[in-house]
């Protein structure tokens, strides 16, 4: 029998974004009993598998190998955020106001239980939500090469290709000497970002004063249409201006996003962690 | 996937005849009947939580999510809902219908 064509990702498409919409209005409607649901999930996530994994769990989503618990309650409660911060980010692309930062720092705190601000002692950045784009891997000491740089096969399997900056970062290496490199070190260029700290507020008249501030200051960076955070630091500065973009990411930290460059760019929420006792570490939130 | 408290109400017998006259990989077929019956799922859930109250809420989704009680969630509809079986019956039923209808304008 003849087979009739099918447009298979036009139809795929239009019922995913069918069946989003409707995941959404759900989440939305009866937040309060499906938070509930959830909060109180921990003893027994793995029989709510079964009966309500679908109420979350994205079309594409694809179950993996590994503890379905947690799988089931990572998704969950990245939907929940991705749902809450819908509410509070502007439909068309701006930067916020200080109103809007304080409820958006606010509602991050809470979800990652970690003390979120985007203003410490009077210093800020430009923004707390912009474009980020991709940068290449750091020198982390005097002669890392792409052949030294990877802790393991396939992460240079899936990282090389980034490629390593010519130059070195805005604080330099970020150790003297490969002898004296600690695992801080390499953490830090692994999970780095790029901020435009010469636009911070009052930046020229302040040079030395944030220079301090933002030299590896830690930050929450999340992706608000997946719920991805990662916690980095700030290890360079840039990007210009004319690049239209308002931050970049170090190939691991766009990786774990799932944001890319070029015409696909999207927007990130980066916000300051107050850490005084360095006590969260740096890398991926699950 | 595994049997839904509302499972013996509805069949999805016509998707399945017009996805084996399409041509397309059997991942692809697998791919289209999981968001179907997600999307059945969600909605199922939806319309019954919009009947209930806070407290009735939280005691159906006890049963579904955590006891995946299947013939006490489906006592529970029937006991809590008035025509409760009836709206959930008419809403899988619209929705099955158009995605065979859409399956067909998207086929040629």
């Amino acid at each position: 029998m003849n087979k009739k064509s099918f447009s298979y990702k036009k139809f795929h498409k239009k019922w995913s974004d069918i069946h989003k919409k409707q995941q959404k209005k759900l989440l939305d409607t009866h937040k309060e009993a499906l938070t509930h649901l959830s909060n109180n999930s921990k003893q027994y996530a793995l029989s709510a598998l079964g009966g309500l994994m679908l109420l979350t769990t994205p079309v594409n989503l694809q179950l993996e190998s590994g503890d379905p618990k947690i799988h089931y309650e990572k998704v969950n409660k990245n939907l929940f955020l991705v749902s809450d911060l819908e509410a509070l980010i502007p439909a068309e692309f701006r930067y916020f106001t200080d109103e809007e930062n304080e409820k958006i720092a606010n509602k991050l705190s809470e979800f990652y239980d970690m003390d979120i601000k985007y203003e410490i002692d009077n210093k800020r950045l430009n923004t707390t939500y912009g474009y980020i784009g991709a940068e290449q891997h750091l020198m982390r000491y005097p002669g890392d090469t792409e052949a030294t740089h990877f802790q393991t096969n396939e992460e240079a399997d899936e990282f090389m290709s980034s490629g390593l900056a010519p130059g070195r970062g805005a604080w330099g290496y970020f150790a003297n000497s490969k002898d004296e490199m600690t695992q801080e070190d390499i953490e830090r260029e692994k999970y780095y970002i790029a901020v435009q700290t010469f636009l911070a507020p009052d930046y020229l008249s302040r040079v030395g004063e944030y220079r301090d501030f933002f030299k590896y200051r830690k930050m929450l960076l999340v992706n608000p249409h997946n719920g991805h955070g990662v916690v980095v630091v700030v290890g360079d500065s840039g990007p210009a201006q004319w690049t239209k973009k308002h931050l970049g990411g170090s190939p691991e930290v766009m990786s774990y996003l799932e944001r890319y460059d070029g015409r696909q760019k999207g927007p990130v929420l980066y916000y300051f962690i107050n850490d005084p006792e360095n006590k969260i570490p740096l890398g991926p939130i699950e | 996937m595994k049997n839904k408290f509302y499972s013996h109400i509805f069949t999805i017998e016509p998707v399945h005849n017009i996805l084996s006259s399409l041509d397309i990989e059997e991942d692809e077929k697998k791919e289209l009947l999981d968001i179907l019956q997600s999307h059945i799922h969600v909605t199922v859930i939806d319309i019954i939580l919009s009947e209930l109250d806070e407290g009735k809420k939280k005691e159906f989704l006890h049963l579904v999510g955590v006891k995946e009680d299947n013939d006490g969630a489906w006592n529970f509809v029937l006991a809590n809902i008035e025509k409760g079986e009836d709206k959930v019956k008419e809403a899988i039923d619209r929705i099955v219908a158009d995605f065979v209808n859409d399956l067909e304008k998207h086929s040629f």
